[in-house]
């Protein structure tokens, strides 16, 4: 296991990094006790999401990802995702189908059961270069920006 | 589009169909001059040939003071480009791996 440590000065460098690139998204103070984090940033109209982090055993274990209402608070919503084209945001489990996200494999959602335990999760075929922050945020980030982008997974009543 | 190690912005191999691009990855920052009518999609493949990233992943290149993605099928003078130097970000898109059930 990673301790907590290790993982928030692991955390805490990869945000310095996506800080450089200048994306403008608002980075929470990472907090050690719960191993959390909160990232906020724009889609194209301007609509904010918060996307919740929590990176305990980071980096044997991918981070957990969830987004956040900004209205409600509620975290794991459907209101509180964004929605493409590409089913890169699953609805029917409310997950990023993708090898980064710990909500997709077994044990959490269970989307992807065939990926095995999340500890290989950096080996898993289609990982690609997402293995740390800034390309994980960016994601997500150009997803906001792109042609296949549909606001959010549900809309508000 | 000039060769794959690219051309420093300013060098004499510069023209007037040159534009520049400062180009950023999770592997480093690439500096490179193109030919205006060079497609966007030519851009994102020698990228890919310059840092040793795999051919089989999604990429983009974004726009880095807009945050505007960059169609493929465009070319860079379309967006506007010039000699002048622009930051672009390269970025893996990741595949969705399950669809929608």
């Amino acid at each position: 296991m990673v301790t907590n440590e290790i993982s928030l000065e692991t955390i805490k460098s990869e945000i310095l990094v996506c800080k450089e690139r200048g994306y403008g998204w608002s980075f929470s103070e990472p907090d050690e006790a719960s191993q959390t984090l909160l990232v906020e940033m724009h889609d194209k109209f301007n609509d904010i999401y918060i996307v919740f982090i929590q990176f305990d055993n980071y980096k044997q274990w991918p981070l957990l990802i969830d987004f956040k209402d900004p209205i409600t608070g509620e975290v794991g919503v459907r209101t509180a995702y964004p929605y493409n084209s590409d089913n890169f945001f699953n609805r029917q489990k409310i997950t990023i189908c993708h090898p980064y996200s710990r909500k997709a494999y077994k044990g959490h959602t269970g989307l992807h059961a065939d990926w095995g335990h999340c500890d290989g999760w950096q080996s898993v075929r289609g990982i690609g270069t997402l293995r740390s922050l800034l390309p994980i945020l960016e994601s997500i980030f150009i997803r906001l920006h792109d042609d296949t982008y549909q606001g959010r997974m549900e809309k508000r009543a | 589009m000039n060769n794959e190690k690219g051309h420093q912005a300013g060098d004499e191999h510069k023209n007037d169909r040159d534009v520049c691009l400062v180009i950023h990855t999770s592997l480093g920052k690439w500096q490179s001059n193109f030919d205006k009518t060079t497609k966007v999609s030519e851009v994102i493949t020698a990228t890919i040939n310059h840092f040793g990233f795999d051919r089989s992943g999604k990429y983009a290149l974004v726009m880095k003071s807009t945050s505007e993605t960059l169609k493929p099928e465009r070319t860079l003078v379309s967006y506007g480009f010039s000699e002048v130097c622009q930051d672009v970000n390269f970025t893996d898109k990741g595949n969705a791996a399950y669809g929608n059930q």
